[in-house]
């Protein structure tokens, strides 16, 4: 015989969730979306929004310095071509990769909430290609922006923008190509580097120790006759890539090691994709093993 | 007691990882020289780039990232997991502990920085030692300094591995290339000083006085080590150590 019930059961509002349901794609999108906002410290102190909006702004501002240039005193000198700008602010990137890369994989790592992420409809290969996503879309800041300045600065500055816009007009995809080939293939490696380590700092750590060490060992190498110069691209991402470019483009950069390398072009697009399964497979080959 | 001092530090900054990854990039400045001996150089550039490689290399990349991760680890990780209560309970001058922990950190990082110098020295030159020697001492004068300025810096910052590295790159890298005057508060501008004069007609000629890159050197180290134990003994334990 069951006793007299006395309590009472209270309707506290849980119901359930019939609105529209974003599947995978609205889930990668979100953590895209997260990770640009991370990336760029949106939503977050002004303190963590120094150093990656410190970087675009001096990325930029050679584009902005050589169009005053050129409108105050016509196209008597050139500061930057299309072909060495990438080149020329190339040491801020691996600052920005070192100081933002980490806050896209090391703290889900670290906190363990990849679980989290993994019991939602997205697979592994997914979270990883949406970070990488996100990276290269935040890199797109350093390596496209500024150029696309540069040229619509020409474009305008020039007496009459309409021929201009002829005239430039053919050098965009090189600007297009060059910058979204940048921006993945150094967020591939920025992301790899960041996987591995167990702690923000140490990430930031590793990621200037590969981008310090590749390019002062290409300048020693660089710096020498006798057949090192044509290996002395090859230790450093960043000449690596400015060999790509100008493989894919032309253009070539005068004080970049490629110049002086003398190898065939189609080694560095090899170097390249290289550089690229490596750090996929070492993502791929990390998240694999991650403990749910 | 200042044995057992020595032997807890220095088993806390030789674990087996950091160790073998510091340990690597030093093998790479010997990888550069064996390479560039395989090349077959001309002996009149043999020094000459010799002097490029253990000054860029070496004191340039080198030295500052073991430094700077081997000095704030040496107080700094201790005071991450809270296991510096242990040692601040017991009667020990705060003062002996920093001196302890600063040589032990000055010494791992000279064992690990100046020994693949020398060694990079002798294989590239094809066997003189002299070059090398120089660095390798200039490696060890900086190691004392760097590791003062990063073991304070620990003291004073949770986030002391980061500030480090942005101090080596940005100001010691970028900084210091463009503008001349900001050289005499650049660590590696006082070892690169005392390496060119030891070197003789060294390959790089750096841009301070031997003197006063020593004087500056050591009057930094001294005021790194003078904040790092005045830090100490005001100590606030931090972080999710309870």
């Amino acid at each position: 015989m069951m006793p007299d019930s006395t309590g009472t059961i209270y309707d506290i509002g849980y119901r359930g969730y019939d609105g529209p349901r974003l599947g995978r794609r609205g889930a990668i999108g979100a953590i895209v979306s997260a990770g640009l906002r991370a990336v760029f410290g949106l939503g977050r102190s002004g303190r963590s929004k120094i150093l990656p909006w410190g970087a675009v702004v001096l990325a930029v501002l050679p584009a902005g310095v050589a169009v005053a240039i050129r409108v105050l005193a016509g196209d008597l000198i050139d500061l930057y071509s299309y072909d060495n700008y990438l080149w020329g602010i190339g040491a801020l990137m691996p600052i920005f990769i070192a100081a933002q890369a980490p806050e896209l994989v090391v703290n889900d790592m670290r906190h363990r909430v990849l679980p989290l992420y993994f019991s939602r409809p997205i697979s592994r290969l997914e979270y990883v290609a949406a970070k990488l996503a996100a990276m290269s879309l935040a890199l797109l800041a350093l390596t496209l922006l500024p150029v696309l300045l540069l040229f619509f600065g020409r474009v305008l500055a020039a007496e009459d923008a309409l021929a201009a816009v002829g005239d430039e007009i053919g050098a965009l995809p090189a600007i297009i190509g060059s910058g979204v080939l940048h921006a993945v293939v150094l967020a591939s490696i920025g992301l790899a580097i960041c996987s591995v380590a167990g702690r923000r700092a140490y990430a930031a750590g590793a990621v200037l120790a590969v981008f310090l060490v590749g390019g002062v060992m290409g300048g020693t190498f660089g710096s020498q006759g006798g057949g090192l110069e044509a290996i002395a691209p090859f230790v450093n991402p960043l000449a690596i890539l400015d060999g790509a470019r100008e493989w894919l483009f032309g253009g070539s950069v005068m004080e970049s090691p490629v110049g002086a390398a003398g190898v065939p072009m189609y080694l560095y697009g090899l170097a390249v994709a290289v550089l690229i399964a490596v750090s996929w497979a070492v993502l791929a080959m990390r998240y694999r093993s991650v403990a749910t | 007691m200042t044995a057992a001092l020595l032997s807890l530090t220095l088993r806390g900054l030789l674990n087996r990882r950091r160790t073998l990854l510091l340990g690597l990039i030093g093998a790479l400045i010997l990888l550069v020289a064996v390479i560039y001996r395989l090349s077959g150089p001309a002996e009149a550039e043999a020094s000459t780039f010799t002097g490029r490689l253990l000054a860029d290399f070496g004191l340039g990349v080198l030295l500052p990232l073991v430094a700077v991760i081997v000095g704030t680890a040496a107080i700094g990780s201790e005071l991450d997991d809270g296991t510096i209560l242990y040692l601040l309970a017991k009667p020990i001058p705060r003062m002996l502990i920093v001196a302890i922990k600063l040589l032990v950190a000055a010494g791992v990082v000279t064992v690990l920085v100046a020994l693949p110098i020398l060694l990079a020295g002798i294989i590239g030159t094809g066997g003189s030692a002299s070059l090398g020697l120089a660095y390798a001492v200039a490696a060890a004068f900086g190691a004392l300094e760097y590791t003062a300025v990063f073991l304070a810096l620990s003291l004073v910052t949770s986030r002391a591995l980061v500030i480090g590295l942005a101090y080596v790159v940005v100001w010691e890298g970028v900084v210091a290339g463009l503008f001349a005057g900001t050289r005499i508060f650049s660590v590696r501008q006082h070892a690169l000083a005392v390496g060119d004069a030891l070197a003789g007609d060294g390959a790089v000629t750096a841009e301070l006085a031997a003197g006063s890159a020593l004087l500056i050197g050591f009057a930094v180290t001294l005021l790194a080590f003078g904040l790092a134990v005045r830090r100490l003994e005001r100590v606030e334990l931090r972080g999710d150590s309870n």
